[in-house]
């Protein structure tokens, strides 16, 4: 597993981006929006401003009763000139022209007391001049100016845009008609754009001597305006930001600190579980209180550790039992194994016979046993069993079968009576129906002379001295532990010097292979005698090869147990081989 | 072992077993014939489909008729192979069970 601690600050910096960048394109549109409102409204401010300015300062003018008779003199006197002269408009030379006249240059005349007037209106627009036109020429002649800099002096004319003129003529033509005073908007080389409006100016015979034109730069404002705007924006621009940075704080503490916090906690638990830290509170301490998903997220896995812990603990218990009873049945195994003779050769000073015998339980205890151990000195008893049923249940009736029969054996009895009783004592109280195959002899060493008894066991191979290993088939009494009737029935046999005797337990015909085939007495009889002269210990031995060679991998199923004797007389082994 | 076939009829009841009975299949079919044992007097035990049994098997058969013994009742195996037969030899069972082979 790979996590990255790196990726902490993701969600406040996705927060903040994204705040700023709605913010700011919000503020632009707004901005947009705001400024081309602003700018129409200016617009239609202006000209209404220059209007009003026109009709009041003209309304003005002509209080002046001077005004027509200036402005005749200074017409009379611009007719006069000759083309070549009032192409030198603009200059000393021309305006040297006009100052002849009284009205003009006089003190107190009509010129200055018009330029007074005009002035006191330079208030809400920027100039104001009056001026008369020549239709003849379409020209403007200016009369009286405003401006206090650089003037227009009377007399001066100025060629004018076709559309003014046009508007200029109609309006002299169709007469003053209220707010229809013409207005246009042109641009300047230098000082912007501005608002012109013009309003005729009549004598006492109500005819129009000249027009009052009203001047106001609009640029200026909207620049200023513009200004503005760029500052506020720049202000709401410095408090988008801090607000963003305020909600991406925010967005830190409710969101991204607490999954941090649950990714830290997420990994320590991880770590803690590795170095085996007995902790159990790693997400119901972090105290996530967010009284949203987070903090339910925070329960789930609060609950999932619990949960886990108690898991585990179970598990736990759930082991130490089955270690528990894997140390019991170790011990079991143990004490059953040594329960069966162990030691071989078990009588090492005895020449008379060898003996070897081995139990391969199917699990850790098995139902099967052997047994062999010398009544007295001449007499030796041999016993090969088979509890039904494998495991516990089969070790504790094996036990005690084991136990009852020798006790007979040892007091005397002969194997049929020893059955007999030992039956009778198995079949109290088996409400389990456990059963147990037995094969009993004993064996007079002195002559050879032996009493069996088959108590439903398997058949026992003899293989006589120079001979080959046969299954015995002769009638076998009912299996001792049910049947508190059954009878048991003692068969005599004799074993001369060098015979061997082989018995087993179902384990060995019914080893199964995978394809459950089973080994069968055929393939015993067999590998007994691929070699029937072998001693006790290595017949026994190259049997459980032939058995593992045949079950392959297959799992054992069954306890395999075998018991072989070599007889070997009372002159003993070297004097027969 | 494939699933045993129970017949009940009347006191009498059929069972014929599928298969190996050996001490794994043994005590599945000991509990199977539990609900059909009530009032039942005898028993038949087909042993047809039957090829082989452990020891483990010959414990079901054993309370079986333990059960039939206690009622004074009776079980009987049919179509028992030689096998089988073979193993009954050998283990002394012939002596307490009633075997009919046609």
């Amino acid at each position: 597993m790979k996590y990255s601690m790196n990726k902490t600050e993701r969600i406040t910096a996705r927060t903040v981006n994204l705040s700023v960048i709605s913010s700011v394109v919000l503020g632009l549109v707004s901005l947009l929006v705001g400024l081309s409102i602003f700018s129409n409204s200016l617009m239609k401010d202006s000209v209404s401003r220059t209007r009003t300015t026109t009709s009041k300062a003209a309304s003005s003018a002509e209080h002046i009763a001077e005004i027509a008779g200036f402005a005749e003199d200074v017409m009379q006197l611009y007719e006069s000139l000759t083309p070549a002269q009032r192409a030198l408009t603009g200059t000393e030379e021309y305006r040297q022209y006009f100052q002849g006249l009284d009205s003009v240059s006089g003190q107190g005349q009509a010129y200055e007391t018009l330029v007074n007037m005009l002035r006191s209106y330079v208030v809400d627009v920027s100039r104001l001049y009056i001026c008369a036109f020549d239709a003849e020429r379409g020209v403007l002649v200016y009369l009286a100016d405003s401006e206090g800099i650089s003037p227009r002096y009377p007399g001066e004319w100025e060629a004018e845009s076709d559309e003014w003129i046009k508007e200029l003529s109609d309006f002299s033509v169709y007469g003053r008609n209220g707010e229809d005073t013409p207005y246009d908007f042109r641009h300047t080389e230098g000082k912007g754009s501005k608002c012109i409006a013009a309003c005729p100016i009549r004598d006492e015979n109500d005819r129009k001597c000249a027009f009052l034109v009203a001047e106001l730069y609009i640029d200026s404002v909207f620049t200023d305006i513009v200004q503005y705007a760029l500052k506020v924006s720049a202000a709401v621009l410095t408090l988008t930001l801090m607000i963003a940075l305020f909600v991406g704080n925010l967005m830190k503490k409710m969101v991204a600190d607490p999954i941090n916090a649950i990714a830290r906690t997420a990994m320590t638990y991880v770590q803690d579980r590795k170095n085996g830290v007995a902790r159990s509170d790693h997400f119901s301490s972090l105290g996530i209180r967010t009284g949203d998903e987070l903090e339910n997220l925070t329960n789930v896995m609060a609950d999932m550790e619990h949960e886990l812990i108690e898991h585990e603990e179970q598990i736990a218990r759930i082991t130490a039992e089955n270690e528990r009873i894997r140390v019991e049945l170790e011990m079991a195994s143990k004490i059953q194994s040594s329960a069966l003779p162990g030691v071989f050769p078990p009588f090492p000073d005895r020449t008379d016979f060898e003996l070897y015998a081995s139990m391969v339980p199917a699990k850790e205890v098995g139902g099967d046993f052997y047994d062999f151990f010398l009544i007295d000195d001449d007499h030796l008893a041999l016993v090969i069993a088979d509890v039904s049923g494998k495991g516990v249940p089969a070790a504790l009736f094996m036990m005690v079968a084991k136990s009852l029969i020798k006790n007979q054996l040892l007091s005397g009895c002969d194997p049929a009576g020893t059955l007999g009783r030992a039956n009778l004592q198995l079949c109290d109280g088996n409400t389990s129906k456990t059963f147990v195959t037995v094969w009993v002899a004993v064996l007079e060493l002195s002559t050879g002379k032996g009493i069996v008894c088959n108590a439903g066991h398997e058949k026992p191979a003899l293989c006589r001295s120079g001979g080959k290993y046969e299954l015995l088939a002769y009638k076998h009494d009912m299996f001792v532990g049910v049947r508190k009737k059954a009878q048991f029935h003692a068969h005599e046999f004799e074993m001369n010097p060098g015979d061997c005797l082989f018995v087993y337990t179902d384990g060995v015909p019914e080893a199964t292979n995978s394809r459950s085939d089973m080994f069968g007495e055929e393939r015993l009889v067999e590998t007994l005698n691929h070699n029937q002269d072998a001693k006790p210990e290595e017949q026994i031995r190259r049997v459980h090869e032939a058995v593992a060679v045949f079950v392959e991998n297959a799992p054992q199923f069954d306890d395999i147990t075998m018991l072989c004797l070599r007889y070997n007389g009372k002159e003993g082994r070297d004097n027969k081989i | 072992m494939a699933s045993t076939i129970f017949e009940k009829d009347g006191t009498h009841l059929t069972v014929k077993p599928d298969g190996w009975l050996d001490t794994a299949t043994a005590p599945v079919l000991e509990k199977e014939i539990q609900p059909y044992l009530d009032g039942v007097q005898d028993i038949t035990v087909d042993l047809e489909k039957v090829e082989y049994i452990s020891s483990g098997g010959l414990r079901v058969l054993l309370e079986i008729e333990q059960v039939m013994e206690d009622r004074d009742g009776e079980m009987r195996l049919i179509h028992v192979n030689e096998h089988i037969i073979g193993v009954f030899d050998l283990v002394g069972f012939m002596d307490i069970v009633k075997v009919e082979n046609d």
